[in-house]
């Protein structure tokens, strides 16, 4: 192999070298992202607060009268996933805690819509159901007092009068 | 014949009636209020019956078991188990005693959260198993970790002396009910806990 056969190897590999470090440059950067303990305690940190913010909005849907099952039935899967985060955390492994207090919140996007709706829905049945069985019958109650006492003073003209002439 | 002579009756027609037509409302507003609100903890064995609970345990068998919390606080509440594990000579919790009702200083290995509407009931399977060894120069079992639920808790430094009145290694599993106070946004120690009292075999 002459000069020329080694300057060409030589291209080849710089050319192989240069396309690898592009590629590496390329490409995403959470790919090499290693978490810090500070990063992995705020992500757990993070997901705790919004399982605590979707947890008060359950809480008023809840008092409005909503059935909230399925609600914290998606909120205790939220909760399995941050505790494997914070055994993740504890152990030391910090990329895994992220992952899954990710996931955690992740979980929980458009949750608080969600219970705000229920508990707004159920708040107008609460308020409609009130009105047709509680509000309904007393009215219903005085209605047929009021229609007896009509009724007898009715009667009592009517048959009242005619009896006592007899 | 004269009118007056069914007054009696007629008044109790109508208000029967009323009675009737007013029964909706009544029942929504004649309820016998709440006055305990309180919650429960329990465990259940493999076959969720309050039988076959795991005693003698062997090196990296699986156990399962159920806890379970049934909700009466009136609102759908946050809890927090704390699972523990402790030798017969390290701190235990408190529960319905005269005492001051406190958790183990221990640290927790593990939390189970759970929401739990109210009047409502949660069930949730454990599966566990532990990985330890006799040290026969100390006589006593040195535990290395336990894996709950394919999650592996560091137990290192956790040993159990021989008990001469049972002649067995105890090992105390403990699941304490924490609850979540919305005003003071932390966890309080809800006075009760469950237990299992496990014999580690060495065989």
């Amino acid at each position: 192999m002459g000069l020329r056969g080694l300057l060409r190897g030589f291209l080849l590999l710089t050319v192989v070298v240069l396309v690898l470090m592009l590629s590496v440059a390329a490409m995403p950067v959470r790919v090499f992202a290693v978490a810090t303990a500070d990063e992995a305690r705020a992500a757990v940190d993070g997901a705790q607060a919004q399982i605590i913010t979707c947890y008060g909005a359950v809480v008023e849907a809840e008092g409005a009268g909503g059935n909230v099952t399925e609600l914290a039935g998606v909120l205790n899967e939220a909760g399995v996933l941050l505790s494997r985060a914070r055994v993740a955390l504890e152990n030391g492994e910090y990329d895994l805690a992220v992952e899954f207090s990710s996931s955690c919140t992740g979980m929980l996007v458009g949750f608080t819509d969600r219970a705000v709706t229920l508990r707004d829905s159920a708040a107008r049945e609460r308020s409609l159901d009130f009105l047709v069985n509680v509000d309904g019958s007393i009215v219903g109650a005085v209605a047929v007092v009021v229609a007896g006492w009509i009724l007898w003073v009715h009667l009592k003209r009517k048959y009242g009068q005619a009896g006592s002439a007899v | 014949m004269d009118v007056r002579d069914y007054q009696v009756l007629f008044l109790v027609v109508v208000a029967v009636s009323a009675l009737l037509v007013a029964s909706p409302a009544l029942s929504r507003l004649l309820v016998w209020p709440r006055t305990e609100f309180f919650t429960e903890l329990w465990i259940l064995g493999p076959n969720h019956m309050a039988e076959d609970y795991p005693f003698n345990i062997s090196r990296g068998q699986n156990y399962t078991v159920y806890l379970g919390i049934g909700n009466h606080l009136g609102y759908c509440a946050y809890y927090s188990i704390q699972v523990k594990f402790r030798n017969e000579t390290q701190s235990a919790p408190t529960s319905f005693g005269p005492q001051n009702r406190t958790p183990s200083s221990l640290p927790s290995l593990f939390n189970v959260t759970a929401i739990v509407p109210d009047e409502s009931v949660w069930d949730y399977p454990l599966s566990f198993s532990f990985d330890y060894e006799f040290n026969e120069t100390l006589f006593e079992v040195r535990f290395y970790n336990m894996t709950m639920n394919r999650l592996t808790l560091d137990l290192g430094g956790t040993s159990t002396a021989w008990n001469t009145n049972s002649s067995k290694f105890y090992g105390n599993l403990t699941f304490e009910l924490w609850l979540f106070n919305s005003s003071t946004s932390v966890f309080r120690y809800d006075e009760r806990f469950v237990d299992l009292k496990l014999n580690m075999t060495i065989s």
